[in-house]
C-alpha cells in the first residue's frame, strides 16, 4: 500500500517550517553541484545525515544508503576509467588503474549522490504531502495545479483497490494456469487493465460535476481555510544564514 | 415535443480538465509504483509507468500526457523513496508523453508509431542519462539506458492497444481529448 | 410559504448508441417545492431519481447529451440562466455514492472547499466547520481521511458540507440507507426541526418514512405520482408493485429440486488473520452448505462476512482449520462481487460471456434474453447499472460453477431484478451463500442464516428467520 515516506515524529526536523526546509534543501542540492571541496562535500553529508538519524532513528537512515550502494557500485567500477589524468596511484602490471583525478572525481560523484539522496530523504521523511503542498503554494505554486496534485492522492488508494479487486476477479474468473513466457503475462493483465481504465476514465466527468458543485468555475478569489503561518522572522533567519554558510564555504575552499 | 437543448462542450470546463488531469496523474503513478511484471533475465521488473504515459498520449492527447506523465511517475518516485528523481523523472516522462502525443497524432499509422516510439525513447531515455550523467558520471549512466528503451518497448506494444480497447469498450472518451 | 422550486414537464431520454437505445427515462416531471417542505421521493434503483437530481442542479444537459425538454425554476428563475457552481448557495446536493463527491484528504478540508470557493473569510469558515461538525455530531472526525470513514460517516460528512454551505433546497439521495435506525432519525428530526426544505430520494420505504410529517411521491414509469390522498391498503399496494418493500405473506417458491444431504462446503475451526489488524481476527468453528440449500451470511459492516465469502472462494488464504469444498476445488466457487465493473473485462456483452469458454451463437443468445441485455455488441460500459448487474449473474450462470456467493447483490437492484438473478442461478441446482446486512433479503431467500459478529459466528438459525435477525439488527426496514 502507499505509506509515501513520511514517518511519525516530533523531533526539530518535524517541527521545522517547511517553508525553510525547502530553501534549504534547494540551497544544499545547489552546492552539491557547484565545484567546492571533497571535505566540505563530505562534511555536508555526513553532517545532514547524522540530523536526520538523530531526528528519525539511526536504522531508518538505511533505507536511503540501501537506495544508494548500486549505484555507488557503478560509479566505483565506472568512474576510474574515464578519468586518465594526474598522479598514478594504483597501478596493475603496467595498466594504470587509478588516477588522483579520478580519485576526486569519484570521491566526488559518490558523495553528489548519496548527498541527494540523504536529503531527499530527510525532507519527506518529516514532512507531510499536505504540507509539503502548502509549502509550495506559499511559494506561488497555482492553486489549481495544487488542487490536481491533492485530488489524485486521494484517488490512488482508491485505484489500487480497484486494480486489486479487478485481478481477483480475473483469478476467479479464469482458471486457465500462469503462464511463464513473457508474452503470456502481458496477455492475462491485458483484460485487468482495460478495466481499471474503465473505471477510472468513467470517474472523470462525475469528478469534474462534483468540483462545480462545491464553486470550481466562480470568478470570486479564493479564501484559504488550510494555512501555515507565516513567520517572517524564522525565515530571514534561515535565509541569511544558509547564504552565510555558503559564501564562507565557497570562498574557503575554491 | 421533446427538443433538444445545447449541451455545453464539457472538455472546454476547467473542472473538467482538473478532474481529468487528477485521475489521469492517479493512474500513471498506480501503473508505475503498483503493476509491474517481472522480466526473468534480468531479474528487474517493467513497470507500467510508460504503458500509462502512451494511453493518455494517444487517448487524451499532448498536453494532458506531458502533465499527467510528468506529476504522476514522479509521485510514484516519491512513494517509492526515490524522492532525489523527481525532478529529472518530471521532465523525462512528461516530455516524454508530450512527444508521443505531438507526433502520434490524431490518426495513427506505422510510420507515426515509428517515429512516436523514436521519439519518445530518445526524450526519456536521453534525459536520464544526461542528468544522471551530472549526478552520478557519464560511464555509470550508461547502464540505465537498456532498461529505459525496454521501457518504451512495453509502453508502446501495451499502451497502444490499450487506448484501442478502452475507447472500443467505452466510446464517450472520444469527447475527452483536449 | 414562497414556492422555492418548481419543475414543469421535464422529459429526459439518455443518448443513443450503435446497438444500444434508452427509452424515455422522464416522462414528464412536475413538481412543485414551497420553502420550508420536507418531501420524500420514493423510486426503485433505475427509475430517474439521480437523473432527476442531476437536471435540476443543472449538469445534465452540461455533462450528458440526450433528448431534454422541460424547465426547472428556482425562486421564479429559470436554472438554464445558472451555471452549476453559481447554484452552490441555492441547490445542495448528497449524492447516492459518496465517493463520488468526496476529493479531499481530511473531512475539514471538504467542509472548507465550498466555503473557500465563496471567498468567505478564514475566521467565519472556521466558524462554520465548527457548527456543522456539531450539528452532524462528527466533530471527532475533523482530521480524518474522508476515504477511512464507514459509508454512513461519509454521508454525514455530506451533510455537515450542506449545513456549512446552508443552500436554500437539500436534495439528498440515499442519505439514509447505510445508516443505523438513531442516526437517520437524528438527521431527519434534526432537518425537520431546522424547517430545511429537503427533497429526500429513497430506493426503500423505510420505517422513519411513517411517522414524520412530509409529502411522499412516488417515481414511477418517469412519472410522479402523488400519494397524499391515498388510503393505507392503497398505498401498501403501490410499494409492493413499485417493488419498494417486499411482501413477507407471499413466500418466495424454489423450483422443485431434490436436495440429498451431501455437504458442498464444509468448514470446522477455521482462522484467519488480518494482516494489517492484529485486533481482528476471523474465526469459524462451524459451517457448512449443503447440496441445493441456500446459507445467509448476515452481519453488520466490518463482521466478516466478506471475508468468509473470499476464504471459501480461494481469494484469501486460510491461517488454520479445515474447508473442504466437495466435488472439486476453490475454483468450483463463483463469487459475484458487490460491485460488477470489477468482474466486466471486455469491449461487448458478446466478448465477455464468452471469455474462456467455447459457447455456440445459440447459447449465448439465449443467456443474452434470460438475463434481458440489450444485445451482443454493445460494449457493457454503457448499459445501466442494473443491466451490469445482470451480465454479471450472465457470466456466473454460463461459467457453471458448484457454488454461488452473491456479495450484497442486492446494492442497486431492484428486488425484482435480484429474484431473477437468484432463481436463475438457483435453477443450476447448485448451493448458495447470500452475504447481506439486509433482513428482508436473508429471510426471504435463505434456508438457513450464520448470524456474524466481530468475525465468529454467534447465531445459526432456520427458523422465524426475519424475527431473529430483526431483533438482533433493531432494524428499521418497512416491513408491511
Amino acid at each position: 500500500m502507499i505509506t509515501s515516506t513520511y514517518i511519525e515524529g516530533n523531533s526539530f526536523l518535524h517541527k521545522t517550517d517547511p517553508r525553510i526546509k525547502i530553501i534549504i534543501l534547494v540551497d544544499l542540492l545547489v552546492l552539491l553541484f557547484v565545484p567546492i571541496a571533497i571535505p566540505v562535500m563530505i562534511f555536508i553529508v555526513v553532517l545532514f545525515s547524522m540530523i536526520t538519524a538523530i531526528s528519525i532513528g539511526f536504522y531508518r537512515l538505511l533505507i536511503p544508503l540501501k537506495m544508494v550502494l548500486p549505484i555507488v557500485i557503478f560509479i566505483l567500477l565506472l568512474t576510474p576509467p574515464f578519468y586518465r589524468e594526474g598522479n598514478s596511484l594504483f597501478i596493475v602490471q603496467g595498466k594504470i588503474i587509478l588516477t588522483s583525478d579520478g580519485l576526486e572525481q569519484t570521491l566526488r560523484l559518490i558523495m553528489r549522490f548519496s548527498g541527494i539522496t540523504v536529503l531527499f530523504f530527510m525532507f519527506f521523511a518529516t514532512t507531510t504531502i499536505n504540507n509539503f503542498i502548502l509549502a509550495l503554494q506559499w511559494f506561488r505554486l497555482p492553486y489549481r495545479t495544487a488542487l490536481i496534485i491533492t485530488i489524485a492522492l486521494r484517488y490512488i488508494p482508491y485505484m489500487i483497490t480497484v486494480y486489486s479487486n479487478i485481478q481477483d476477479a480475473h483469478k476467479l474468473r479464469i482458471t486457465e494456469e500462469s503462464g511463464k513466457k513473457l508474452i503470456r503475462r502481458f496477455k492475462r493483465v491485458f483484460p485487468s487493465l482495460v478495466s481499471v481504465l474503465i473505471q477510472s476514465i468513467k470517474s472523470i466527468p462525475t469528478l469534474a460535476m462534483a468540483l462545480e458543485l462545491r464553486g470550481i468555475g466562480l470568478e470570486i478569489k479564493r479564501t484559504q481555510f488550510n494555512i501555515i503561518k507565516f513567520n517572517k522572522r524564522i525565515l530571514q533567519l534561515s535565509i541569511a544564514g544558509v547564504i552565510l554558510l555558503m559564501t564562507i564555504w565557497i570562498i574557503r575552499f575554491l | 415535443m421533446p427538443e433538444k437543448r445545447n449541451s455545453s462542450t464539457m472538455k472546454n470546463l476547467p473542472a473538467f480538465k482538473i478532474a481529468s488531469l487528477a485521475i489521469l496523474i492517479a493512474v500513471t503513478t498506480v501503473f508505475t509504483y503498483i503493476i509491474r511484471i517481472p522480466v526473468a533475465p534480468t531479474r528487474g521488473y517493467i513497470n507500467f509507468g510508460d504503458v500509462a504515459i502512451f494511453f493518455t498520449a494517444v487517448t487524451f492527447g499532448p498536453i494532458t500526457a506531458f502533465l499527467a506523465g510528468g506529476i504522476g511517475t514522479a509521485m510514484a518516485d516519491l512513494f517509492a523513496g526515490y524522492a532525489q528523481w523527481i525532478p529529472i523523472t518530471f521532465f523525462a516522462h512528461g516530455l516524454q508523453g508530450l512527444v508521443i502525443g505531438l507526433l502520434l497524432g490524431k490518426k495513427i499509422n506505422i510510420q507515426r508509431l515509428i517515429l512516436g516510439f523514436l521519439g519518445a525513447t530518445i526524450t526519456m531515455a536521453g534525459i536520464y542519462y544526461i542528468t544522471a550523467g551530472v549526478m552520478y558520471g557519464f560511464g555509470p549512466a550508461l547502464a540505465e539506458i537498456p532498461g529505459n528503451i525496454l521501457q518504451n518497448i512495453a509502453g508502446i506494444l501495451i499502451g497502444v492497444p490499450l487506448s484501442g480497447a478502452v475507447r472500443r469498450a467505452y466510446p464517450p472518451i472520444r469527447n475527452y481529448r483536449w | 410559504m414562497n414556492e422555492i422550486l418548481k419543475i414543469k414537464n421535464i422529459k429526459y431520454r439518455y443518448p443513443s448508441y450503435p446497438g444500444l437505445d434508452f427509452p424515455m427515462l422522464l416522462k414528464g416531471i412536475n413538481l412543485s417545492v414551497k420553502e420550508g417542505e420536507f418531501k420524500i421521493i420514493l423510486g426503485k434503483p433505475e427509475s430517474g431519481k439521480s437523473t432527476l437530481i442531476k437536471i435540476i442542479l443543472s449538469l445534465i444537459p452540461r455533462y450528458t447529451h440526450g433528448e431534454i425538454s422541460g424547465e426547472v425554476f428556482y425562486n421564479g428563475t429559470n436554472i438554464e440562466n445558472y451555471k452549476p457552481y453559481e447554484l452552490i448557495q441555492k441547490i445542495g446536493a448528497v449524492f447516492q455514492d459518496p465517493d463520488e463527491q468526496i476529493f479531499t484528504t481530511s473531512c475539514e478540508s471538504e467542509l472548507a472547499f465550498p466555503l473557500e470557493s465563496l471567498g468567505i473569510d478564514r475566521k467565519k469558515i472556521v466558524e462554520r466547520i465548527e457548527f456543522a461538525l456539531k450539528t452532524m455530531a462528527i466533530g471527532s472526525l475533523n482530521q480524518r481521511n474522508p476515504a477511512s470513514l464507514s459509508g454512513g460517516e461519509k454521508k454525514k460528512l455530506l451533510a455537515a458540507c450542506l449545513y456549512a454551505v446552508d443552500p436554500g433546497i437539500w436534495l439528498l439521495d440515499e442519505i439514509l440507507d447505510e445508516l443505523d435506525p438513531e442516526a437517520a432519525e437524528d438527521i431527519v428530526g434534526r432537518l425537520l426541526k431546522d424547517k430545511k426544505t429537503v427533497i429526500l430520494f429513497s430506493s426503500k420505504m423505510l420505517s422513519i418514512f411513517k411517522h414524520i410529517s412530509a409529502h411522499i411521491l412516488i417515481l414511477s414509469d418517469g412519472k410522479i405520482i402523488d400519494t397524499k390522498n391515498m388510503d393505507k391498503t392503497e398505498f401498501s399496494n403501490l410499494l409492493l408493485k413499485e417493488g419498494l418493500a417486499i411482501d413477507t405473506s407471499s413466500s418466495w417458491k424454489k423450483s422443485e429440486i431434490i436436495s440429498d444431504s451431501g455437504h458442498l462446503i464444509t468448514i470446522s475451526d477455521l482462522k484467519y488473520k488480518y494482516p494489517l489488524n492484529d485486533k481482528f481476527n476471523l474465526e469459524i468453528d462451524n459451517f457448512h452448505l449443503g447440496k441445493g440449500e441456500i446459507v445467509a451470511i448476515a452481519g453488520r459492516n466490518g463482521s466478516g462476512k466478506s471475508t468468509l465469502g473470499k476464504l471459501i472462494s480461494g481469494l484469501k488464504q486460510k491461517e488454520d482449520g479445515n474447508l473442504t469444498i466437495e466435488e472439486g476445488d476453490v475454483s468450483s466457487c463463483g463469487y459475484l462481487f458487490q460491485n460488477p465493473d470489477y468482474q466486466i473485462f471486455l469491449p461487448t456483452v458478446r466478448e465477455e460471456l464468452s471469455l474462456g469458454l467455447k459457447l455456440s451463437n445459440s447459447v449465448i443468445e439465449e443467456t443474452i434474453s434470460r438475463f434481458s441485455l440489450p444485445a451482443g455488441d454493445v460494449p457493457p460500459s454503457l448499459m445501466s447499472y442494473g443491466a451490469r448487474k445482470r451480465l454479471q449473474g450472465a457470466v456466473y450462470y454460463l461459467l457453471n460453477r458448484n457454488i454461488y456467493i452473491l456479495d450484497e447483490a442486492d446494492a442497486g437492484l431492484s428486488l425484482m431484478d435480484f429474484e431473477k438473478l437468484i432463481s436463475n442461478l438457483y435453477s443450476k441446482n447448485k448451493g448458495i451463500i447470500i452475504i447481506s446486512h439486509n433482513i428482508d433479503l436473508c429471510s426471504r431467500y435463505a434456508d438457513r442464516v450464520y448470524l456474524l459478529d466481530n468475525g465468529k459466528i454467534v447465531k445459526t438459525f432456520k427458523d422465524n428467520l426475519s424475527g431473529t435477525l430483526n431483533s438482533y439488527f433493531n432494524s428499521g426496514e418497512y416491513i408491511l
